[in-house]
């Protein structure tokens, strides 16, 4: 008889171990939070782009809420998303176009944290050629001691 | 908390009023306040009194001015007849707010759901036993993988914010429209290091909430654009598009048994294990490799430590094989050029 | 390059027999591979002889379509893709590593890629240099455009109590492969 396999409520239940989306085309940044001090010298860079530029850049990027707080202090960005993690970026004194830049990266990121990956790929398939052994090694062919 | 003192949210449609907005709070930030709290106070008490007739429907107009709502919909590439309201009913669940909730949407959605990924393993995998079937099924459309893909791969939120929060912040009531509203169970008891599991009426867990919004949004799209295609491929996008390895829910009680009445049943040849290869026999760690062949044909191949162990494997490795046939290119009934495929005998019963 | 299919001799390698009774190869996959059907039917027919044993050669430059019938035998393939003439081997649903900030491209945008060196199956493969974008199509969407970890390098001299930290946070894009497929 076949049954299910006991560990398959562990299938069940840790969804995300076993199964993964293939298709990955939906941005894992889902807000960005732009903070500046009214008033203060290095929020200029910030405030001269929410004047100028945000407009324009939360219209180009309709999948992302926008967010602004005024609090008093240095102006900083900050990245929400899906994964429930969060980016902070520090933007004091830096001007327009920085600004522009790092909240592209902001945007481009997946919100996980950097870490340094084994090899060029990362694969949840099984080998396709599948895998060497010696023991399918050709008798004669093979390692004498 | 109160530092915060002004928070606007904005998003494409209501972009120009929103960057007026911003211009108000760099010179008039006082006025702006005022207005803000005028608006919330009154929302509240819309809130409060939900027996007003008006307040069961969220209105487009209503919608459009939630920023997480249209980033939502935006994220998840739904097309312009869904609409915003809907994506809002379909994030409103039962006797949370006493609007218009998704229990309806949420049916029509599982249905789509239990068809389409019932008819695709069927295809994929014709000679899948039921029970196996079911459990594969589930993992795709349980309540738990579908509140994860609503929780980890669209990224909804919860509507946790405590109303005097919401308050202080002066945040618009429509903002958390784009939220998952819900009755969460109230864990709360008097006892310490005890926490209570039953439920009033309406009180429903997260995940349960999830997946119903999950669902209903899957149910929405085909309710606002009446395409089968369309929804068939969202849910081959966002369901079905995930790995699940089937061959790890197997379990087989007696495989050789199981695997000889196959063959007598298929009309092949008697299954006869032999061993292909083997290493240190007579040292600790001995490595067998089985394969059970039908006639000249090899039905499965694997390892073991000792003889036995090497050919149950095999054993198991050619019903698996056996019961994970795929076809080439399976076609589902609901394709236009589908043609019946194998049809299968069903499980072996040893 | 010409172009052929490495078949016999990696699949012989891979899967022998051992047992004496066995001078034919057989078909080693037999229940998961959709070669069942192939082998139940051929018992009559000229086909009958075992594939894998076949060597498939072309002789002319260009592989045609007919002649990749042995990968359409198969569910799974992978491909040897080539970007900036490196090489990653990937099966679907893979996710490449690219050593750099991939400019021209935005998050979710699909890419083709063109420069493939090598699409194969369990038993059959095809190499050439690059393969013709006729016959195959290998697909990716760029999933994510991030940075490594910060390395800090002590760099010294002999000599020389002076340490200088080179610091380095190098780009990197992420790029999962959605379709290999033989068209």
């Amino acid at each position: 008889m076949v049954s299910v396999h006991s560990s398959y409520q562990y299938v069940k239940l840790c969804f995300l171990g076993n199964i993964i989306s293939y298709i990955l085309t939906i941005p894992q940044c889902k807000r960005i939070i732009l903070q500046f001090d009214k008033t203060g010298g290095s929020s200029k860079g910030l405030r001269e782009f929410l004047r100028r530029r945000l407009e324009n850049y939360a219209t180009s990027n309709p999948k992302i809420e926008f967010k602004i707080i005024e609090k008093a202090g240095h102006p900083v960005i900050k990245g929400e998303y899906i994964n429930g993690r969060e980016k902070a970026i520090c933007i004091r004194n830096l001007n327009i176009d920085i600004i522009q830049q790092k909240l592209n990266l902001l945007r481009e990121s997946s919100g996980a944290q950097l870490t340094r990956t084994k090899g060029k790929v990362t694969s949840l398939n099984e080998s396709i050629r599948g895998i060497w052994s010696p023991l399918h090694v050709d008798p004669k062919n093979r390692h004498k001691i | 908390m109160n530092r915060i003192r002004n928070s606007l949210v904005l998003s494409k449609p209501f972009i120009n009023q929103s960057s007026k907005l911003i211009h108000k709070s760099f010179s008039t930030t006082r006025f702006v306040n005022q207005t803000t709290t005028q608006e919330s106070l009154n929302t509240t008490q819309t809130t409060s009194s939900s027996s007003a007739s008006n307040s069961k429907i969220i209105t487009e107009e209503e919608a459009s001015k939630s920023a997480l709502l249209v980033s939502l919909h935006r994220r998840l590439n739904l097309p312009k007849e869904f609409k915003l309201s809907t994506l809002a009913r379909c994030l409103t669940c039962r006797s949370s707010q006493g609007k218009l909730n998704n229990y309806g949407l949420n049916i029509l959605g599982k249905n789509f759901l239990s068809y389409y990924v019932s008819e695709n393993l069927l295809a994929t995998y014709p000679r899948l036993p039921t029970i196996i079937l079911n459990s594969a099924i589930d993992s795709y459309i349980s309540n738990e993988s579908l509140a994860s893909i609503g929780e980890h791969s669209w990224g909804i939120e919860v509507d946790q914010t405590p109303i005097l929060q919401k308050f202080l912040r002066e945040e618009p009531i429509e903002y958390s429209y784009g939220k998952l509203r819900f009755l969460p169970v109230n864990p709360k008891t008097n006892e310490k290091g005890v926490t209570k599991i039953t439920k009033n009426a309406g009180e429903i867990d997260p995940t349960v909430a999830y997946s119903l919004s999950v669902r209903s949004i899957i149910g929405a799209l085909y309710a606002s654009t009446k395409s089968e295609t369309l929804t068939k491929k969202f849910i081959y996008d966002h369901i079905l598009s995930r790995k699940l390895d089937i061959s790890t829910m197997f379990e087989f009680e007696q495989p050789t048994r199981e695997l000889s009445r196959l063959c007598k049943r298929e009309g092949f040849e008697v299954p006869i294990a032999r061993l292909l290869a083997e290493n240190g026999r007579l040292t600790k760690k001995p490595v067998f490799v089985v394969g059970v062949f039908s006639g000249e044909n090899k039905l499965g191949e694997s390892y073991g430590s000792s003889l036995k162990e090497a050919k149950i494997r095999a054993s198991v490795d050619a019903l698996k094989k056996w019961y994970l046939y795929k076809p080439l290119n399976p076609k589902v009934p609901s394709d236009e050029d589908y043609q019946p495929g194998l049809i299968d005998h069903g499980i072996v019963i040893v | 390059m010409n172009s052929l299919f490495r078949s016999a001799l990696r699949s012989s390698i891979r899967q022998p027999l051992v047992g004496k009774s066995f001078t034919k190869p057989v078909s080693t996959r037999f229940f998961n591979n959709s070669s069942i059907l192939f082998n139940q039917n051929a018992s009559n027919t000229t086909t009958t002889t075992p594939i894998f044993n076949q060597e498939i050669k072309e002789s002319s430059s260009s592989v045609s379509q007919d002649s990749l019938w042995p990968l359409k035998l198969s569910n799974e393939l992978y491909a040897i893709v080539k970007v900036h003439s490196n090489p990653f081997l990937v099966t679907k649903g893979d996710i490449m590593t690219l050593p750099y900030h991939l400019k021209t491209a935005e998050v979710g945008d699909i890419l083709n890629f063109t420069d493939v060196s090598c699409v194969g199956s369990r038993n059959f493969t095809l190499n050439d240099d690059p393969i013709d974008t006729n016959l195959i199509s290998v697909k990716g969407v760029v999933i994510e455009k991030t940075k490594m970890p910060m390395r800090i390098t002590e760099v010294t001299k002999r000599r020389n109590r002076r340490v200088r930290h080179a610091i380095s946070k190098p780009h990197k894009t992420l790029v999962r492969v959605t379709e290999i497929e033989l068209k």
